[in-house]
C-alpha cells in the first residue's frame, strides 16, 4: 500500500520533527484554537483532516470562508441540523481562534478514491467554473463574496453542495450566490459527480 | 494524518508488528500472573481504564497533547467493537466485522495497550491493581462504561446466558441476530427498555426500527412487542413515533417495566402484572457505572453514577482520578458515544495541562446522534454546549426535520470520522 | 412498605409479587400516633418527566383517627402542585407511590392531615438531571388512552395489608412552554385529573392529580383486604372522559 506507506513516513517525520523541536509539550494541541476545536474532530477529523466523503476538510481553509460558513450555519441561512448547534459552539468558544487553528493546518488530500474517467470529464466541464474558482481551483478568499478553495475536498461533499446550490437550498436569499445558483441550474445533475471528482483531484 | 483503513486494522491487530514503527515494546499478557509493580514508572504517567469510546480517545489524545507523558491503557478486550451501528447487524445490513477494530492505531501513537482488567484502584497510593500486580499513575482516567443491575429483574441473574442484552457490542450482538433470524414467521420478539438513565437513550428505539424493518421484510407475520419502563419514548420521541408508522408489526407499551422473567416458560411479567410470552427476548437490564467505578467508590450516593468536575472530569470524590463517558452524571448530556469521545479529548487535554502546571482551557462537549429507522433512512439529534459558571450548560438542541437518506449518508461520514478519531 | 433501600436503588424497585405489606408495629393501634412523613425520592432523578415518589406515615387508620390526606407539591416548579391522595381506614396504611414531573427539582413538600390532630408537614430535596436528548413527544398522539388496569394478589386473607397497583394509559401535558425566559401557556392542559377507588359501593380512596403527574401513571396504594368484595377504580381526565376497571376479591381457600 504505497499511499499508506507514504502517509506513515510523513507521520513519522512529523513526530520526529516535533520531538526534535525540544520542550516537554511541543505538540499538535498547543495552538490556542486547538483545545477549542476538539469537538470538531469527531466529524472533521483530527486537525480538520476529514477522512470521510461527507464532511469537508477544514485543514488549510481560509479564515474568511470558515467564518462566513459558521455565521451562515448559526444564522440558519446555510441549513444543517448538525452544523447549526456546532456553529453556535464555535461562536461561543472563539471564532477567530478556531478559524486560525484550521487555517494553519496543512491540507492533506482526501483519502477517498477518485475515478480517472470522472476527473477527465470534470475537467472539461469545469471551464465555466474557472472564472470564479480559478484555473487551480483555489478560489479567492479576499474577494467580498469569499470564493472557497475546492481542491482536495472529498468528492461526496463537493457534489452534495453543488446539488444544494442548484436546488436553491444553500443560503437562500444570499445575493452574492445568485450568479452561482443560476449557473448551477444549467448543469445536469450527472455532471456534478464529474466536477466533484475533478476538483477533489486538484492539489 | 494516519487514515484508518479497516483492512489495515484487522491485518495489523493480528500480528501487532507490521506498521508499528512507533510501537513501544509490546507488553503481552504473560502466562504467569504478574506480581508487584508490573511496569515501574520512570517519568510522568497517565493510566486509562477502559478502551472504549471514551478511554481509547483519552489515551490517544494525551499522547498527542504531550508525548513526554507515558500512557498505559487497560482494556481486557483485544478488539474494539462499535456499539453505534451494531443495531444494523441485527437487521443484517452490516456485519460485525465491519465495525471491529484492533488497537494498533493507539500503539502507533505510543499508547501502551495492556489487555488486562483493572481489578481495583488505590487512590491514596495512586495505583491501579491489575490481578496480583499494580501500576503506579500520576493521573488516572477511568472510562468503564456501564454494567448491569441484574438483580432488579427477578430471575434474570440465573438466566444471563440465554437472555441476551446485546448492549455491549460483540458476541451477544451476533447471537441475538442469529436468534432473530431463526425465529419463526409469526413469532413474537420482545424488547424491554430499562428506566433512564442507561447507555444510549435512542439505542433501544433504533433497535426496534431495525428489528421491525427486518421482520416486515422477511417474516411478515411476526411482530415486535416493546415493554418500556419509561413513560414514553425517551429520545427523538416525535421522530421515532413518525418512523414507527411504517411498521404495523410494532406494539409499544410504555410504563411497563419488566419485573420478572421466567426463561423456561419464555415469559416476562411487568410491574402491572401483564404476562408476556416471547419467542425471542432482548432484555436490556437497568444499568449503572462500570463495576470498577463502584468498587473504587467513585459513584455518588445513588451508587450508580459518578459525579465529576465539568471542566476537567476529575471525580468529586477522589482527587487525581478522572471519570468520563457513560459512567458520569450531572452534566446535561446523553450517554452517547459522541459524548464519550468528546469527554475523552477534553479530559486528556485537561490532564496534560494539570500535569504541566498550566490552567485548564474551558471546553464543552458536543453531541451528535444518528438513528437508522430503516435500511436507508436515518434521523438525528444534535446538542451543543457551553461552559457557564464552571458548569456544562446546553446552548441548543436540534433535530432533523424527518428521516432521510441524506441523514443516513451523513451518519456514514460520521462513523468513518469518529472511529478514526478514537483509534486511528 | 417497600424497604427504603430497595425503593431508592434504581428508583423503581423490583418488588416480589404478591406483596404483603408488613403489619403496623405491634401495639400501634392505641400507641401514640406519629406525624412523621417518610418521603422517598431518588438522590438524582434521571427523568424529569417521571420523578418517582413514595410517601407514607406510620399512623393508625382507625375510623375515629386516621390520616385523611397527603398533599405533594414543589413550589418552584411551573406546575407546583403534584397531587393529593385522600385515604380512608379501608386503606389500612397511609402510603402511596406515584411519579411526577419536575423542571429542575427542588424542595418537595408533603402536607399530611390527621383527622384528630390537623396538619403536619415534611420536606425533602430532589435533584433532577436531564439526559439531554429527551424531546417533546408528538402532541397530536392521542391513540393510546384508557386501558385501566388493577393489580392485586389473587387471593387474600381478610385483614392482610396488600399493595394495589393501578395504571392508565394517558398522556400528561402541562400545556406550558418555556419562552423568553419564562413559562407561558401554549395549549390547554391534558391529563388524568382524578382517580377514585371503590370497594363495592364505598369510596375508599381518591387521588386528585394535576398535569404534573407523569404520563401513563402507575399508582400504588395500600388496601386492608376485606373478606370479599369488588374493587373498582375509575379514572377521569381533564376533558371529563372516564375509564373504569374492576377486580373481584375472592375469599382465600381455607
Amino acid at each position: 500500500m504505497p499511499t499508506l506507506y507514504r502517509l506513515l513516513i510523513g507521520y513519522v517525520s512529523l513526530i520526529l520533527i516535533l520531538a526534535a523541536g525540544g520542550g516537554a509539550s511541543a505538540g499538535p494541541l498547543d495552538a490556542p484554537g486547538a483545545a477549542k476545536a476538539l469537538a470538531c474532530s469527531a466529524c472533521h477529523g483530527f486537525a480538520g483532516a476529514s477522512p470521510s466523503d461527507t464532511m469537508p476538510i477544514l485543514a488549510g481553509m481560509s479564515p474568511a470562508y470558515f467564518k462566513k460558513a459558521i455565521q451562515d450555519y448559526a444564522g440558519g441561512k446555510r441549513l444543517s441540523p448538525e452544523m447549526e448547534p456546532y456553529s453556535k459552539m464555535v461562536l461561543q468558544f472563539g471564532l477567530d481562534d478556531i478559524a486560525a487553528y484550521f487555517a494553519s493546518q496543512k491540507r492533506q488530500p482526501t483519502p477517498i478514491m477518485l475515478d480517472p474517467g470522472a476527473i477527465a470529464r470534470g475537467k472539461v466541464a469545469s471551464v465555466q467554473c474557472v472564472i470564479c474558482h480559478g484555473v487551480d481551483g483555489k478560489g479567492d478568499p479576499t474577494r467580498a463574496i469569499v470564493i472557497p478553495d475546492l481542491t482536495s475536498q472529498p468528492p461526496g461533499y463537493l457534489r452534495s453542495q453543488m446539488l444544494q446550490f442548484k436546488a436553491g437550498g444553500r443560503s437562500s436569499g444570499d445575493e452574492s450566490l445568485k450568479a452561482l445558483k443560476a449557473l448551477m441550474r444549467e448543469i445536469p445533475d450527472e455532471t456534478f459527480a464529474d466536477l466533484a471528482a475533478y476538483y477533489s483531484s486538484l492539489r | 494524518m494516519m487514515t484508518l483503513s479497516r483492512r489495515e486494522f484487522l491485518r495489523a491487530s493480528g500480528t501487532g508488528a507490521g506498521l508499528g514503527l512507533l510501537a513501544t515494546a509490546g507488553i503481552t499478557a504473560c502466562a504467569a500472573p504478574m506480581k508487584g509493580d508490573i511496569m515501574p514508572k520512570m517519568g510522568r504517567r497517565v493510566v486509562v481504564i477502559g478502551g472504549g469510546w471514551g478511554g481509547a480517545t483519552a489515551a490517544k489524545y494525551v499522547r498527542l497533547a504531550d508525548p513526554s507523558i507515558e500512557v498505559i491503557l487497560l482494556e481486557p478486550n483485544k478488539e474494539f467493537v462499535s456499539c453505534p451501528f451494531s443495531n444494523l447487524v441485527l437487521s443484517g445490513l452490516m456485519s460485525i466485522d465491519s465495525m471491529t477494530f484492533g488497537y494498533d492505531g493507539l500503539r502507533r501513537h505510543g499508547v501502551k495497550v495492556l489487555h488486562e482488567m483493572a481489578t481495583a484502584i488505590e487512590p491514596d497510593a495512586r495505583r491501579v491493581r491489575v490481578g496480583e500486580g499494580y501500576l503506579q499513575y500520576d493521573r488516572l482516567i477511568v472510562s468503564p462504561g456501564v454494567d448491569f443491575l441484574w438483580e432488579q429483574v427477578d430471575g434474570l441473574s440465573a438466566a444471563r446466558d440465554s437472555v441476551l442484552h446485546a448492549w455491549k457490542a460483540g458476541p451477544q450482538t451476533v447471537q441475538l441476530a442469529g436468534q432473530l433470524h431463526a425465529m419463526a414467521d409469526g413469532g413474537v420478539f420482545v424488547l424491554t427498555v430499562p428506566p433512564v438513565a442507561y447507555r444510549c437513550p435512542p439505542g433501544p428505539y433504533e433497535r426496534v426500527c431495525q428489528v421491525a424493518w427486518y421482520l416486515k421484510t422477511n417474516k411478515p407475520r411476526a411482530k415486535i412487542l416493546v415493554l418500556d419502563a419509561n413513560k414514553n419514548i425517551v429520545s427523538k420521541t416525535g421522530l421515532f413515533q413518525a418512523a414507527w408508522k411504517a411498521y404495523p408489526n410494532i406494539e409499544y407499551r410504555p410504563a411497563s417495566r419488566v419485573e420478572k422473567i421466567d426463561s423456561r416458560a419464555r415469559e416476562v411479567t411487568t410491574e402491572i402484572g401483564d404476562k408476556v410470552k416471547y419467542d425471542v427476548i432482548n432484555l436490556i437490564p437497568p444499568q449503572r457505572a462500570g463495576t470498577i467505578a463502584v468498587q473504587a467508590d467513585l459513584v455518588g450516593a445513588d451508587k450508580r453514577w459518578c459525579e465529576v468536575n465539568h471542566l476537567t472530569y476529575e471525580s468529586v470524590k477522589h482527587k487525581g482520578i478522572h471519570v468520563i463517558g457513560d459512567s458520569t452524571t450531572g452534566l446535561p448530556v446523553p450517554k452517547s458515544g459522541n459524548i464519550a469521545n468528546a469527554m475523552g479529548k477534553i479530559c486528556a487535554v485537561a490532564v496534560v495541562h494539570l500535569l504541566n502546571g498550566k490552567e485548564v482551557p474551558p471546553m464543552a462537549p458536543g453531541n451528535t446522534c444518528y438513528s437508522w429507522v430503516s435500511d436507508r433512512e436515518a434521523i438525528a439529534v444534535v446538542n451543543a454546549y457551553k461552559i457557564e459558571n464552571g458548569k456544562v450548560v446546553q446552548i441548543e438542541q436540534k433535530l432533523t426535520p424527518g428521516a432521510s437518506a441524506a441523514v443516513a449518508q451523513n451518519s456514514i461520514g460520521w462513523r468513518t470520522s469518529i472511529w478514526n478519531d478514537i483509534l486511528g | 412498605m417497600l424497604e427504603r433501600r430497595k425503593f431508592l436503588a434504581g428508583a423503581l424497585a423490583a418488588g416480589l409479587w404478591p406483596i404483603l405489606l408488613p403489619r403496623p408495629a405491634a401495639g400501634q393501634a392505641g400507641a401514640e400516633a406519629t406525624h412523621r412523613i417518610e418521603i422517598d425520592l431518588p438522590v438524582l432523578a434521571e427523568d424529569p418527566a417521571a420523578v418517582p415518589l413514595q410517601v407514607s406515615v406510620e399512623h393508625p387508620m382507625e375510623p375515629e383517627h386516621f390520616i385523611r390526606s397527603l398533599d405533594v407539591s414543589l413550589e418552584t416548579d411551573p406546575v407546583p402542585h403534584k397531587g393529593k391522595f385522600l385515604f380512608t381506614p379501608a386503606n389500612g396504611r397511609a402510603w402511596v407511590v406515584f411519579q411526577f414531573r419536575s423542571g429542575i427539582g427542588g424542595t418537595v413538600k408533603v402536607v399530611g392531615e390527621c383527622t384528630r390532630h390537623g396538619r403536619f408537614t415534611a420536606t425533602r430535596e430532589v435533584r433532577v438531571t436531564d439526559g439531554g436528548c429527551s424531546t417533546t413527544p408528538d402532541r397530536t398522539a392521542r391513540e393510546r388512552l384508557g386501558n385501566p388496569l388493577i393489580r392485586l394478589p389473587r387471593s387474600l386473607r381478610p385483614g392482610d395489608m396488600v399493595e394495589v397497583r393501578t395504571k392508565v394509559d394517558h398522556n400528561s401535558y402541562t400545556g406550558l412552554a418555556f419562552r423568553g425566559g419564562k413559562f407561558v401557556r401554549e395549549q390547554p392542559e391534558f391529563y388524568v385529573r382524578q382517580m377514585l377507588v371503590f370497594l363495592d359501593d364505598q369510596k375508599i380512596s381518591e387521588f386528585q392529580m394535576t398535569s404534573a403527574v407523569s404520563p401513563n401513571p402507575v399508582i400504588r396504594f395500600a388496601l386492608k383486604a376485606p373478606a370479599r368484595g369488588t374493587l373498582r377504580v375509575s379514572f377521569t381526565n381533564s376533558e371529563g372522559r372516564r375509564w373504569e376497571t374492576t377486580q373481584v376479591i375472592r375469599p382465600a381457600a381455607s
